[in-house]
């Protein structure tokens, strides 16, 4: 995305303009929906999570920093936004301990769909900090330098994380026999 | 010792490669490890795999009305928004006045009790009168032109609009534990003339360039009065419970409507 044309949108939207709001939320709405839906693994609440998202974007928008980048600053909400539904959801710290069915069958084929599915069931597998390091990295297309800035953790460690996080995935879809 | 470090270091070649966070040089020297290591080999193999998996996974379309419903719970207008207004008594929040405006609020208390004559008096703490309401207002006068009736999640209650010569007067009876109601109307149409909350006074009242924005709590009558310049001012009215808008719907056009969300 381009980061000059979302300032110029975020200056826009912060003089009234209900356009290039809009636009800001065409732009942004999918991507957010994606990572909202990948972290919390449930349709509605991707949706409420998004809804709040722009809203409080919408809301908050004297406080963004034109130094920072416009979509840091939104998956940032997005990702505290799906933190705090997950605390407030007994069901995601039971996620943790979904057993993830362990079988030692060779390499299965499967379809698009049917690995999707499988592989959404692993992530929801990994602790939060490892999921959302693979969701910004793999599904939102984010570099070491741009999670950190989401996450607000040295580089170090966003590499380290995902490291561990694919080590871990790696494992998961081993069992399943998908690799 | 150098073995192990050799080790992590072509592990984190390996993932900055996959990543496409490696450079040129480090790419190639990568690809001199790999071709003298076999283990770093299947290390390698194993993580472009697991990334093509990734690649493959399906991205997801977001639902159809999600823009719409964002768009219709917006606020009327961003917080930072500074448009001339009119006056600036309307900009005040009522909270603000109760903690950093009470020494002000104590000064036109004594001007008042001195008996010096202001116009349109800034208003006091738990106020139950904002503007020029209980001066101007003759509600004897007003015609009831539409009603709205509301059974939403966590408010009920109805909205009444009617109307006197150029003033208009909404009259919102709302039941809910803590409503926010926005009041959206062209600005270069009408001008505020007064806000009142009964019973407990205000609780929170803003005024803005063509919104009014206030809380109901309980069982309150809030009172809006606007005058206009066009018989048919349509007003936008939202209701949000905890954050979340639960009703909207618009009085004063043409065709009035009123649909529950």
């Amino acid at each position: 995305m381009d980061d000059t044309e979302d300032l110029r949108l975020v200056r826009e939207s912060r003089q009234g303009s209900r356009e290039s709001f809009e636009r800001l939320l065409i732009r942004y709405e999918k991507a957010v929906f994606n990572a909202a839906y990948r972290i919390l693994h449930d349709y509605e609440d991707a949706k409420d999570v998004t809804q709040s998202v722009f809203l409080k974007a919408f809301e908050n928008l004297e406080y963004f920093d034109p130094k920072h980048r416009f979509f840091s600053w939104i998956y940032r909400i997005a990702l505290n936004e799906s933190i705090n539904l997950c605390k407030s959801r007994t069901r995601f710290e039971a996620a943790e301990d979904i057993g993830v069915e362990e079988q030692n069958t060779p390499e299965k084929v499967l379809s698009k769909t049917e690995l999707s599915r499988v592989v959404e069931t692993a992530l929801l597998s990994l602790g939060f900090e490892y999921r959302v390091v693979i969701v910004l990295r793999h599904f939102n297309d984010c570099s070491y330098r741009e999670m950190s800035e989401i996450l607000e953790i040295p580089e170090k460690t966003v590499k380290s994380r995902l490291f561990t996080a694919r080590a871990l995935l790696r494992d998961i879809l081993c069992r399943r026999g998908i690799l | 010792m150098r073995d192990s470090r050799d080790t992590y270091q072509y592990l984190e070649l390996i993932h900055a490669a996959i990543d496409g966070e490696a450079s040129r040089d480090q790419v190639a020297a990568l690809r001199e490890y790999l071709a003298h290591h076999p283990e770093a080999q299947s290390v390698h193999a194993e993580m472009v795999k697991l990334t093509n998996i990734l690649n493959q996974v399906e991205e997801i379309e977001a639902p159809g009305d999600l823009r719409g419903s964002i768009l219709a719970a917006l606020p009327l207008q961003c917080s930072t928004v500074e448009i001339g207004v009119r006056s600036n008594r309307w900009r005040l929040r009522i909270p603000l006045i109760r903690y950093g405006y009470a020494l002000a609020a104590g000064l036109l208390l004594g001007v008042v009790l001195t008996g010096v004559v202001f116009k349109n008096l800034a208003p006091v703490e738990k106020s139950a009168v904002y503007g020029t309401m209980r001066a101007v207002d003759n509600a004897s006068r007003y015609a009831v032109t539409e009603r709205m009736t509301l059974a939403a999640l966590g408010v009920a209650g109805s909205v009444e609009l009617s109307r006197s010569g150029d003033n208009e007067m909404v009259v919102f009876d709302l039941n809910g534990e803590a409503v926010d109601v926005e009041v959206g109307f062209d600005g270069t149409q009408a001008d505020i003339l007064g806000f009142s909350q009964q019973p407990n006074g205000i609780r929170f009242f803003e005024a803005k360039d063509s919104s009014i924005s206030f809380r109901s709590g309980g069982k309150q009558r809030s009172t809006v009065r606007l005058t206009s310049r066009n018989a048919q001012l349509p007003l936008s009215l939202r209701f949000y419970v905890g954050g979340k808008l639960v009703h909207q719907g618009t009085l004063g056009a043409a065709a009035p409507t009123g649909s529950a969300k």
